[in-house]
């Protein structure tokens, strides 16, 4: 099922959040988790999520560090800052109650 | 796995942010190895070299796309960077002469501090060499021996010689030690030149010290003779004074 762009745009920033508030990951490996666990449902691009890094880095939310990982290949790890983990759980409490306010509507049998 | 288009791709989609030349460069490295991951991922599932990196080129998508949304993304960042970097531009010049300033005018005032006490010591009146006066910035910074332990020992050192025998003491092994040594003897001598010139056993034993230390310098010899000659001298009898 391919998403509204707008749907898709306004989640990006909060799951990306959600994965960085696990452990510190690169940009690769955060879309290879969102397809895993959305099941291919979301399928990211490199035009999503890297300017998503970006800005959230900009904002103080992310930082970044290179490394070079077991294969010798250098990844750029991303983590969240503790501003951003303050931020990254404000923004999962105020989905789940929008989440459970759209669901209640939509759900809701008539009669 | 490496491609040369793969640096192609990622240069055409940072080039937005050329204008910020670190951060263009890291955002290129980021998306190359971005590249190169998907590549490997398409090798690991069987498919050749050639045909990984078209997969994964394909998989990126139109890099002006990527261009587009990463300069919205990183423009705020760009512009913040830029007024660092000026910022910092305009501050390092002017520090730099500052420093320079003040740290030369510390070693020329040092340097002049000392040769005044030496040439007053051996009565060759006032120094030849005379510093031009410090621009009012240099005077207000210029401070020698508010911090620097060597310049402290020599600032503070005129009423205090054993300061500057313990500094040399610690430091004895070092080359150029000696000049501490003389130093601590001629500190002595204005105390000598203070009091009322009567005996003072730890100047001589100072000084017979030193010429041990230094043997080629005949600056103890110098202060030795003076010292007993000025002892004789006073306690000539005066009728033998008169003649």
């Amino acid at each position: 099922m391919a998403f509204n762009t707008e749907l898709v745009g306004s989640t990006v920033e909060m799951l990306v959040m959600k994965l960085l508030s696990e452990r510190a990951m690169y940009g690769y490996e955060i879309i290879q988790v969102v397809n895993q666990r959305t099941e291919g449902a979301f399928n990211w691009k490199e035009g999503t999520l890297y300017p998503v890094l970006h800005r959230l880095e900009g904002d103080g939310l992310l930082a970044s560090e290179w490394q070079t990982g077991d294969t010798g290949k250098k990844r750029k790890y991303y983590k969240l800052t503790s501003r951003g983990l303050a931020h990254a759980e404000e923004k999962a409490s105020q989905w789940r109650v929008f989440s459970r306010s759209v669901n209640s509507v939509l759900c809701e049998t008539a009669g | 796995m490496e491609d040369r288009n793969f640096e192609k791709l990622a240069s055409e989609a940072a080039a937005g942010l050329a204008k910020d030349p670190e951060l263009y460069l890291d955002v290129k490295q980021e998306l190359e190895s971005h590249l190169e991951e998907t590549a490997d991922r398409f090798l690991g599932a069987g498919n050749d070299t050639e045909a990984s990196a078209e997969l994964a080129e394909k998989a990126f998508g139109s890099p002006l796309d990527v261009a587009a949304e990463l300069l919205a993304a990183n423009k705020r960042r760009m512009r913040l960077r830029a007024l660092i970097r000026l910022a910092l531009g305009a501050l390092v010049i002017p520090v730099a002469v500052l420093l320079a300033v003040y740290m030369g005018y510390g070693r020329m005032a040092r340097a002049q501090s000392n040769l005044a006490t030496m040439t007053a010591l051996i009565g060759a009146g006032e120094p030849r060499v005379k510093l031009p006066e410090p621009p009012f910035a240099s005077r207000l910074f210029a401070r020698p021996g508010a911090s620097d332990p060597v310049l402290k020992v020599f600032t503070d050192g005129i009423d205090k010689p054993e300061r500057i025998r313990a500094y040399w003491l610690a430091h004895q092994d070092e080359r150029g030690s000696e000049m501490f040594y003389a130093y601590y003897t001629v500190t002595l001598c204005h105390h000598y030149q203070n009091k009322d010139k009567g005996e003072y056993p730890e100047y001589v034993r100072g000084l017979r010290d030193g010429e041990k230390v230094e043997p080629q310098n005949a600056l103890y010899n110098v202060l030795l003779a003076d010292y007993y000659l000025m002892r004789g001298l006073r306690e000539m009898p005066a009728n033998v004074k008169k003649q």
